[in-house]
C-alpha cells in the first residue's frame, strides 16, 4: 500500500502547493490506507510471453564460402577452390655476383706527375661467371651501383669509372669522383652509391658474340688543382663496384641447367574448417594441377609427394598414382615485343584422375603436404641463347578443385562459434521457458543440432537441447531431390539455472551433425535449398 | 525512470481517470445560521471500475505478487470493453462577504482546487494481455480497439461569488466561479483500432495499431508552472421552497487546457509484423543479437515524437442534479444525478439517506449506481452504498467525513469502487 501512497504523493509533489494543503491530502490518504500498509514494493506477477526472437536463413552459401560456389547449368552446386601451390620466381633464376669490378694498381718505379697527368686508363672485358648460364641482355628494375675508390698518393686523384655497355636514358654509366689526398690516416677514400633503375646492360663484350662479359673502364689521373708529386712503387690505387639489390625487369640470353629442388612444403586448405566429425562420400571431384610458365625457357616439375594432412584427427592420406615422380614437361613462354604484354605464358595443366585425390578431400584435410622438383632447360640450350625472363613472371603451379556438390554424409558434423550476449532485463526476469527451433528444411538431409554455452574464457558453462534434436530433411523424390521442407520442432527447455548460464555466456558453439537421406546414395545439392530457422521463446516471467 | 514510466503507463491504461470532487458530498445539509464568512479544507479520492475489483486494484498498488488466481477471478469480471477512473483531488477555499450587515447575502470566494484524473477504457484482451501475456491468445487475435488512456493533473485558481435572495418565503441562491486552470501533465492515447495476433507457434506476430498519442509530460528542465494554461466556469443554482424541498443545479468545471508548444503528437497507423530479429547469417553474427532490443527502444520508436505542437483539450466537466426534502423532524431524504464529460463516467444516480440525532450530528446512509463502474443493474456488485457522518461544533467547526463506496472497502472481491472524502470548514458567524 506504501506503493499507492507513495505514487499518490509523488504526484503531488510535484506542484508547489501549500505545504500545510498537501500535508491534509497526504494525511488523508495515509489514514485510509493506514490498515493496508505493507512494506515499499512493487506488484509482481507472471507473464506468459510467446514471441518470436530469431529469424535466419540458411543456404548453402552461408556454410561454404560463397566465392566458392558455383552454379551448373542444372542448378546444382559445385565448390570450385583454387590455392597456389608453388611458385619459382625470377629472382631464383638469374642470379648476378655482386661484385663487378676490382682493380687494384701500383707503379714499380718511382716518378714524378703533373698536375692533370693521366696515370691509368684501363679497359677490362669481366666475365661475370655465371655457372652453366650465358646472359647477354639485362635490364635493371631497381637497383645499385656501389662504387668506391682509394689512392695513398698525398695529392687530389681523379678516379673515373665507365661501364660502356650498360646505358641509362642513352648515356653509358659514368661514375668520376675525386679522391682526397692520403694523411697520416691513411689512405683518401672516395664513395659513392648511384641508382641503376632502367638501366640496360648489355653483356656481350667489346665484340658483340660473348656471353656474361661485362665491359668497364677505369681511369685516374692527377687532379689539375693539385701539386706536383712523385709516386713512388708503394702508392697504391684501388677501385671496386658492386651491385645492391638489383631487381631484374628483363634477362635474355641462355639461363643453364637448373635443378630446384624443394624441400616439404605446406598451403593451408580453409574449405573444411567447419568440420570436426564425420565422413562424406564425394560422387566426383576434378582436381588439376594448372602450371603456367612465364619464363621463356623449357622446364619440367616433377612432384615426389603429395599429403593431405587433418591435423584435428591426425589423419594423413598420401597422394598415390603414376604422376607421382613422373616429369611433367612445360613449354616455354613466348616473348611478345610488345611492352604492354611482353609475355604469353605457356600452360600446362595436370589431372589427377588416375590419383586417389577424393580420398584426399575426404579426409578434410586443414593442410596440404608437397615436394616439387622444377627442372630449367632439362634438354640444355636448345633455344640458342633466346631465353628470356620479365620481371613478375615465373613459374606458378595452382591447385584447382571442383567438387560438384554429389554426395553423401554420415554424422558429418560442423561446428561454428559466435558471439553471444543477453543482457539481464531490469523491469522482469524470465522464471523458467522454452525456446522452440522451427525448422522448416529444404535440404535433403537431416541434421542433428546442439548448442553450447562458454563463457568469456572460452570454458563451458551448459549444453543448450536435449534429445530429440533432429531436424528431419525435406521430402526428396526418387531422384533425390527435395521437392517440399520439411517442418520440425525442437524444444529447447530453459530453466532458471539455464537462464542464468544464458545471461553468462559469451558465445556459443553451434554443432550440426548431418546425415544425408537414403545413404549411401549421392544426393545432389541444389542452389535452391535452404533451411529456414526460427527460434521462439515460450516464457514464463515475472513483471516486476 | 524507465520502470517508473512502464509501470506508469501501464497503470494508467488500465486503471484510471480523473474525476470531479463534488461539492455537495462535503457540504452535509446543516442548517447553517448566517455566516460571514468560511475557509475550509477538502480532499477526495476515488478509483472505480466497472470490471476490476478493489482487491485486484488494491493489489496491484500496494505491490507483491498477483497470482493466478486473482489475475483468473479479475478476468472473469471482464466484459468486452471497461472502464476504470480514478481520482485524487483536494481544494480549499475561503469565502467572505464585504456586507456589513448581520445576514449578509453576497459572498465572495476564492478556492483553489487540485485535480488528478486517470481515464481508462480497455478490452478484456487487453487485460489479458497486461497481466497474462499473450500466449494465450496463440493463434488468435487479440483486439484493443477503442482502448484509451487519459492522465491529466492540473489546478485552478477560482474566483466568485454566492448570491441568496428570499422570494416569497423561497430562496433562490446562485453562483458564478471563473476558474484559471494550471496543467502539469497531460498523457492522451486513443487506440482507434488495434490487434495483436501470434501465430500459432509464435513464428511472427503482427500488431496493427491506428493510434493518437497527446502528451505534455512533466519534465525536470522545464518549470513546473504553465505547461498548460486554461479557464473554467463553474455555474450553482440553489431553490428551496418554503416547505422545504431544495432543489440544486451544479455545472462544475466547463472550461479547457491548451498545452504549450513543447506538447507532442503523434498519430500513427502502423502494422508490425515481427518474425524475431533477423540474422542474415547465423556463423557470422556482428553484434549481439538482442543489443537494441530493449523496452526503452520499443517504446521510444512508437510513443514519442521528435515533432511538438499544441493542443487543446476540454476539462472534464460535471453536471449535477439533486433534490432535497426533510421528510421527518430527524430526517432527510436526498436524490441526486451526476454526469462527467469527457470521460468514461455514466450518470450517477445517488440516494442519500440522513438522519440527524440532533442538530449538531448527521448521518447519512448513501446508495448510488453508475458512474465509472457503469449503469450494470444486472451485475451483482454495481449497487454501492455509502455513509457519510459530519459534525458542527459549537465554534463553528464543520468536520465531515464519509465514503460512498463502504462495500468497496468491505467486499474487495466483489466490489469495483473504492474511494472516501474529507472535509474541514470553520465558519466565522
Amino acid at each position: 500500500m506504501l506503493h499507492c501512497l507513495f505514487f499518490i504523493y509523488l504526484q503531488i509533489d510535484l506542484i508547489k502547493m501549500k505545504s500545510i494543503f498537501k500535508f491534509f491530502i497526504f494525511f488523508f490518504i495515509f489514514i485510509l490506507f493506514f490498515s493496508c500498509q505493507k512494506k515499499d514494493e512493487k506488484a509482481t506477477w507472471d507473464l506468459n510471453i510467446f514471441t518470436p526472437l530469431i529469424n535466419t536463413n540458411l543456404g548453402i552459401k552461408n556454410i561454404i564460402t560463397d566465392s566458392l560456389i558455383e552454379v551448373d547449368s542444372d542448378s546444382s552446386l559445385k565448390l570450385v577452390y583454387a590455392s597456389s601451390l608453388y611458385e619459382f620466381s625470377v629472382d631464383s633464376l638469374v642470379d648476378i655476383p655482386d661484385t663487378i669490378a676490382f682493380q687494384s694498381y701500383s707503379t714499380p718505379f718511382n716518378f714524378t706527375a703533373i698536375p692533370g697527368a693521366q696515370l691509368i686508363n684501363k679497359t677490362e672485358n669481366k666475365n661475370l661467371k655465371l655457372p652453366g648460364a650465358e646472359l647477354t641482355k639485362l635490364i635493371i628494375k631497381s637497383g645499385y651501383i656501389n662504387f668506391k675508390a682509394s689512392s695513398t698518393v698525398k695529392e687530389k686523384i681523379v678516379c673515373t669509372y665507365q661501364i660502356p655497355s650498360a646505358k641509362m636514358n642513352g648515356n653509358i654509366i659514368s661514375i668520376r669522383e675525386k679522391i682526397p689526398p692520403a694523411d697520416a690516416n691513411g689512405p683518401g677514400v672516395v664513395t659513392k652509391k648511384v641508382d641503376i633503375s632502367g638501366c640496360t646492360i648489355i653483356l656481350t663484350g667489346t665484340n658483340g658474340a660473348d656471353a656474361n662479359i661485362l665491359t668497364n673502364i677505369y681511369k685516374i689521373a692527377i687532379d689539375s688543382s693539385a701539386n706536383n708529386i712523385v709516386i713512388t712503387s708503394k702508392d697504391n690505387f684501388k677501385i671496386l663496384a658492386n651491385f645492391e639489390d638489383l631487381v631484374f625487369d628483363y634477362a635474355k640470353g641462355y639461363f643453364g641447367v637448373q635443378q630446384i629442388q624443394s624441400n616439404l612444403q605446406s598451403t593451408s586448405i580453409n574449405l573444411f574448417k567447419d568440420i570436426v566429425g564425420g565422413a562424406i562420400q564425394l560422387e566426383d571431384i576434378a582436381f588439376n594441377l594448372n602450371i603456367k610458365n612465364g619464363f621463356g625457357v623449357e622446364a619440367s616439375l616433377c612432384i615426389k609427394e603429395f599429403k593431405s594432412i587433418n591435423s584435428k584427427t591426425g589423419n594423413t592420406v598420401s597422394l598415390s598414382g603414376p604422376i607421382i615422380g613422373s616429369l611433367i614437361h612445360i613449354n616455354r613462354a613466348k616473348e611478345t615485343y610488345n611492352a604492354a604484354n611482353p609475355v604469353i605464358p605457356s600452360k600446362t595443366s595436370v589431372n589427377f584422375k588416375q590419383t586417389n585425390f577424393n580420398q584426399l578431400i575426404e579426409n578434410f584435410p586443414d593442410r596440404l603436404d608437397y615436394s616439387i622438383d622444377l627442372n630449367i632447360n632439362p634438354l640444355g640450350n636448345i633455344s640458342c641463347g633466346n631465353d628470356f625472363m620479365y620481371f613478375n613472371q615465373g613459374v606458378k603451379a595452382n591447385l584447382e578443385m571442383e567438387i560438384p556438390l554429389s554426395l553423401n554424409a554420415s554424422k558429418l558434423t560442423l561446428t561454428d562459434t559466435v558471439d553471444f550476449k543477453l543482457s539481464k532485463p531490469e523491469d522482469y526476469q524470465i522464471e523458467k521457458g522454452v525456446l522452440n527451433l522451427i525448422a522448416d528444411n529444404g535440404f535433403p538431409f537431416a541434421a542433428k543440432i546442439q548448442l553450447y554455452l562458454i563463457d568469456e574464457n572460452n570454458t563451458f558453462i551448459d549444453s543448450l537441447i536435449y534429445s530429440p534434436n533432429v531436424i528431419n530433411p525435406g521430402l526428396t523424390d526418387e531422384n533425390f531431390i527435395v521437392i517440399s521442407k520439411s517442418k520440425s520442432f525442437i524444444p529447447i527447455p530453459i530453466s532458471l539455472e539455464k537462464m542464468n548460464s544464458l545471461y553468462t555466456a559469451k558465445k556459443i558453439i553451434i554443432l550440426i551433425e548431418f546425415n544425408t537421406t537414403a545413404y549411401p546414395n549421392y544426393i545432389k545439392i541444389y542452389n535452391h535449398y535452404n533451411l529456414d530457422l526460427k527460434l521462439t521463446g515460450d516464457f514464463k516471467m515475472m513483471i516486476n | 525512470m524507465k520502470r517508473r514510466l512502464i509501470n506508469t503507463v501501464l497503470f494508467a491504461l488500465l486503471f484510471t481517470h480523473g474525476g470531479f470532487l463534488f461539492s455537495q458530498q462535503l457540504n452535509p445539509s446543516f442548517e447553517i445560521p448566517s455566516y460571514k464568512s468560511y475557509i475550509g479544507l477538502n480532499a477526495h479520492y476515488e478509483i472505480s471500475s466497472s470490471s476490476i475489483s478493489n482487491y485486484f486494484v488494491q493489489q496491484y498498488l500496494k505491490g507483491g505478487y498477483i497470482d493466478s488466481l486473482h489475475k483468473q477471478w479479475m478476468f472473469a469480471g471482464l466484459k468486452k470493453t471497461n472502464y476504470l477512473g480514478a481520482d485524487y483531488n483536494g481544494s480549499f477555499i475561503y469565502s467572505f462577504n464585504l456586507d456589513s450587515t448581520k445576514s449578509p447575502t453576497l459572498h465572495f470566494f476564492f478556492k483553489y482546487n487540485y485535480y488528478n484524473h486517470l481515464d481508462i477504457s480497455f478490452t478484456n484482451d487487453l487485460a489479458k494481455l497486461y497481466f497474462d501475456g499473450n500466449k494465450q491468445f496463440a493463434g488468435q487475435t487479440a483486439f484493443f480497439n477503442k482502448s484509451s488512456l487519459q492522465i491529466l493533473t492540473y489546478d485552478q485558481y477560482q474566483l466568485g461569488f454566492t448570491k441568496k435572495m428570499n422570494h416569497n418565503n423561497s430562496i433562490h441562491t446562485y453562483g458564478v466561479g471563473l476558474g484559471f486552470n494550471n496543467g502539469y501533465n497531460n498523457t492522451i492515447i486513443q487506440f482507434n483500432e488495434a490487434s495483436l495476433y501470434t501465430e500459432t507457434n509464435a513464428s511472427y506476430v503482427n500488431l496493427a495499431a491506428n493510434y493518437e498519442v497527446r502528451r505534455r509530460n512533466k519534465d525536470s528542465l522545464d518549470k513546473l508552472f504553465f505547461k498548460g494554461v486554461g479557464a473554467s466556469l463553474n455555474i450553482y443554482y440553489s431553490y428551496k421552497s418554503k416547505n422545504n424541498h431544495i432543489f440544486n443545479f451544479q455545472i462544475s468545471e466547463l472550461g479547457f487546457i491548451q498545452w504549450d508548444h513543447k506538447s507532442q503528437h503523434i498519430s500513427k497507423d502502423t502494422l508490425i509484423h515481427f518474425e524475431g530479429v533477423s540474422i542474415p547469417d547465423i556463423f557470422n553474427i556482428e553484434n549481439p543479437i538482442f543489443e537494441n532490443m530493449n523496452t526503452d527502444s520499443i517504446i521510444q520508436e512508437y510513443t514519442v515524437s521528435d515533432s511538438t505542437q499544441s493542443y487543446i483539450i476540454p476539462t472534464p466537466a460535471s453536471i449535477y442534479i439533486s433534490y432535497l426534502h426533510s421528510f421527518f423532524e430527524k430526517t432527510k431524504v436526498e436524490i441526486s444525478l451526476l454526469k462527467k464529460t469527457h470521460v468514461h463516467f455514466d450518470p450517477l444516480i445517488q440516494l442519500k439517506l440522513q438522519y440527524f440525532p440532533n442538530p449538531k450530528h448527521l448521518v447519512s446512509l448513501n446508495f448510488s449506481y453508475g458512474g465509472y463502474s457503469s449503469l450494470d443493474f444486472a451485475s451483482r456488485y454495481q449497487i454501492k452504498t455509502g455513509i457519510t457522518y459530519a459534525h458542527l461544533f459549537k465554534n463553528g467547526l464543520l468536520f465531515n467525513i464519509g465514503s460512498d463506496f463502504l462495500n468497496g472497502f468491505l467486499w474487495r472481491y466483489s466490489s469495483t469502487s473504492q474511494g472516501a472524502y474529507i472535509s474541514l470548514k470553520k465558519y466565522i458567524f
